[in-house]
């Protein structure tokens, strides 16, 4: 039966991706600048000094000149099939460029992801177990620090704290520079806000939870504590957290471009970042499908494990 | 009524709440005790104390705000409100259990049925995963759920609230209690369920020899499955008697008021009477933070009288077996 959900889901999420595409495609094309003056290698400076007919050669070259909607067809063709096309700047296979970035942005956010989720249930729960009492007023205001600190903010201060004040991380380096060292100060930067986040709704929902009658039922029963809050408080409270946490990934790919520019990580933010300085279009459209699809991917993860969850949803 | 010693005693036991509004003293020092096999009643209306009271003799009072402040819950010579906290684990859901009164929301949507049962089973009685799932499914067929081994593995919302509650009877009865403690069971079922329920009940106290406290502001089921009753207003115990003698013979104005607030189809099909209405108790309970000195009935009697008003009555025996707390002498 799962299986069969989960068919009708991915034909399902077929609108989103192409909704996707067609955006990433968009974006692409509407930011400023001419995508051929920066194939030249040439600054808006520079612009004035192009001859036009060596202009017009190049968009020719590059396919600028066609009707939106066949360069949008094609492109789509294309990248269905994996290729993104060449990057106008480095010449390199954007497809190459992009699968070099991923490793390090899907470690980043997995790091992220594992980070927030299990500081941010246990901050929830010693939140709601203590309710009123000293924990839950540490946990909570942990919470409200967190919900409203900038990523890139707390990413030059944790720069400024541990990599330069007392250096125990790098400043800057890749993963294989520096191992996990360098992973260590993005990771809690962008963790910060999901974590925060997901506590204060964990900590509401297991609130409610804990006043539900089943949960007098299973105290009644002579059940420990730890079984009552864990086995029924908590599993009948994480729905609504794995909600947020599902949709966290979009402000976790957010946070992700903003850190991992900061900190020199070679991701996909960085390569984003780069991309639209040097009006790289199709190495922004590359970039911005590859999250996107991960995005949508990511959501329809959540749905499948709110049907594994939660017995009442597998219709 | 029984010669035995009583399984469970209550003695002067009282519960308060602190609220903005002062102490709420929803048990206001209330003794009872039931025999083994016994069923005791206790009745009143909604806001008396009567579930506060059956749920302090587990413990399960939310603290804070609510606090068991003084007297004693002796059970198998223990007082269950000095014990300690790992104690009395061992005695809820093993040798005292309780069902609740909305099966909708009093079992856990996200377990199935066989496991909600097993729970108490592996937790108690040190049985593994797969006897413990053995005796659930005996539990099932003994509250006659059809079909007992499918439904292991089904899920409370696939259920009616007439099985839901036959499944939190289930979970009360696995261990085999020595208590069960049932707070308002049929309320929330329909008429011709309630009637299976209070059976199986019934039947299964008998086979199993359970002392059945029944709580419940329903005197149909008073009369239907109680030996005795304890009546309760604002927090307090106003009689206590045999369920004969209490329904031939009440001594409290508010015991007889509730009697007469009942609708009665053979006065209605009588004929004469059809225009007769229903008496009701004036008033409402007050709030049990700010009780009278006297009588916390005197305002909603009729037969209130100024002593009733200056002195708190006593509780006494007003003919054999038979209590009352009331300054007045109800003719039969």
């Amino acid at each position: 039966m799962l299986t069969t959900v989960l068919l009708r889901r991915l034909i399902f999420s077929i609108p989103t991706l192409l909704g996707v595409a067609t955006l990433a495609f968009m974006l692409g094309h509407m930011s400023p600048g001419d995508p051929a003056i920066a194939a030249m290698g040439l600054d808006l400076e520079g612009y004035s000094s192009v001859e036009p007919e060596e202009l017009e050669r190049v968009r020719e070259e590059l396919g600028l000149n066609k009707p939106i909607l066949v360069q949008y067809v094609g492109w789509l063709t294309r990248a269905l099939q994996g290729d993104f096309g060449t990057s106008y700047v480095s010449t390199i296979e954007v497809s190459e460029l992009v699968f070099e970035a991923l490793p390090t942005t899907m470690l980043l956010l997995v790091m992220t992801m594992s980070v927030s989720i299990v500081v941010g249930i246990s901050l929830g729960i010693v939140s709601a177990v203590f309710k009123g009492r000293t924990g839950d007023y540490i946990a909570r205001m942990i919470a409200i620090i967190g919900v409203s600190t900038p990523t890139f903010w707390f990413a030059l201060v944790l720069m400024l704290c541990f990599a330069v004040a007392i250096p125990i991380f790098p400043v800057n380096g890749s993963f294989d520079e520096f191992g996990w060292k360098a992973m260590a100060l993005p990771t809690m930067a962008i963790a910060l806000h999901p974590a925060a986040l997901i506590a204060r709704m964990m900590r509401s929902s297991m609130l409610e939870v804990l006043s539900h009658d089943m949960i007098r039922t299973a105290t009644a029963k002579g059940l420990s504590r730890w079984r009552v809050y864990m086995v029924h408080g908590l599993r009948n409270a994480i729905n609504p957290v794995i909600t947020v946490i599902g949709f966290q990934f979009a402000n976790l790919m957010g946070g992700a471009v903003a850190v991992e520019f900061i900190f020199s990580l070679p991701g996909l933010g960085s390569l984003l970042i780069e991309g639209i300085y040097e009006k790289d279009i199709l190495v922004i459209q590359g970039a911005v499908l590859v999250i996107g699809v991960a995005f949508a991917l990511s959501n329809l993860l959540v749905d499948l494990l709110y049907m594994i969850i939660d017995p009442r949803i597998r219709i | 009524m029984d010669a035995q010693a009583p399984v469970l005693e209550l003695k002067n036991l009282e519960t308060h709440f602190e609220t903005r509004d002062g102490t709420v003293r929803a048990v206001d020092g209330v003794s009872y005790s039931v025999g083994a096999g016994e069923t005791l009643a206790v009745v009143g209306e909604s806001g008396c104390g009567k579930s506060v009271l059956s749920l302090s003799i587990l413990r399960l009072i939310p603290n804070p705000p609510g606090k068991i402040v003084g007297g004693s819950v002796m059970f198998g010579g223990e007082d269950l409100t000095q014990v300690s906290e790992e104690r009395i684990r061992v005695i809820r859901g093993n040798k005292i259990s309780m069902i609740f009164q909305e099966p909708m929301t009093s079992l856990n949507p996200m377990m199935t049925i066989g496991k909600q049962i097993s729970e108490p089973l592996t937790q108690h009685m040190g049985l593994s995963k797969k006897q413990a799932t053995n005796r659930a499914q005996e539990m099932l067929d003994l509250v006659q759920i059809p079909d007992s081994k499918k439904w292991l593995g089904g899920y409370p919302h696939e259920m009616s609230g007439g099985m839901r509650q036959r499944v939190m009877i289930a979970i009360a009865l696995a261990c085999d209690p020595k208590v069960l403690i049932a707070d308002e069971p049929t309320t929330a079922l329909d008429v011709t369920i309630q009637a299976q329920i209070l059976l199986l009940i019934r039947n299964l106290q008998k086979k199993m020899g359970t002392a059945v406290i029944m709580v419940t502001h329903d005197l149909g089921v008073v009369a239907e499955v109680a030996d005795r009753v304890v009546v309760m207003y604002a927090g307090r115990k106003v009689e206590e008697a045999n369920v004969k003698d209490l329904f031939a013979n009440p001594q409290h104005p508010y015991t007889i008021g509730l009697m007469t607030a009942i609708p009665r189809l053979d006065k209605i099909t009588n004929g004469d009477d059809l225009n007769e209405r229903l008496t009701e108790i004036p008033g409402v309970v007050l709030p049990l933070y700010d009780l009278p000195v006297g009588c916390a009935f005197a305002d909603r009697c009729s037969f209130t009288t100024d002593k009733c008003r200056t002195d708190k009555p006593v509780f006494e025996e007003k003919s054999p077996s038979h209590w009352a707390a009331c300054w007045q002498e109800m003719s039969s």
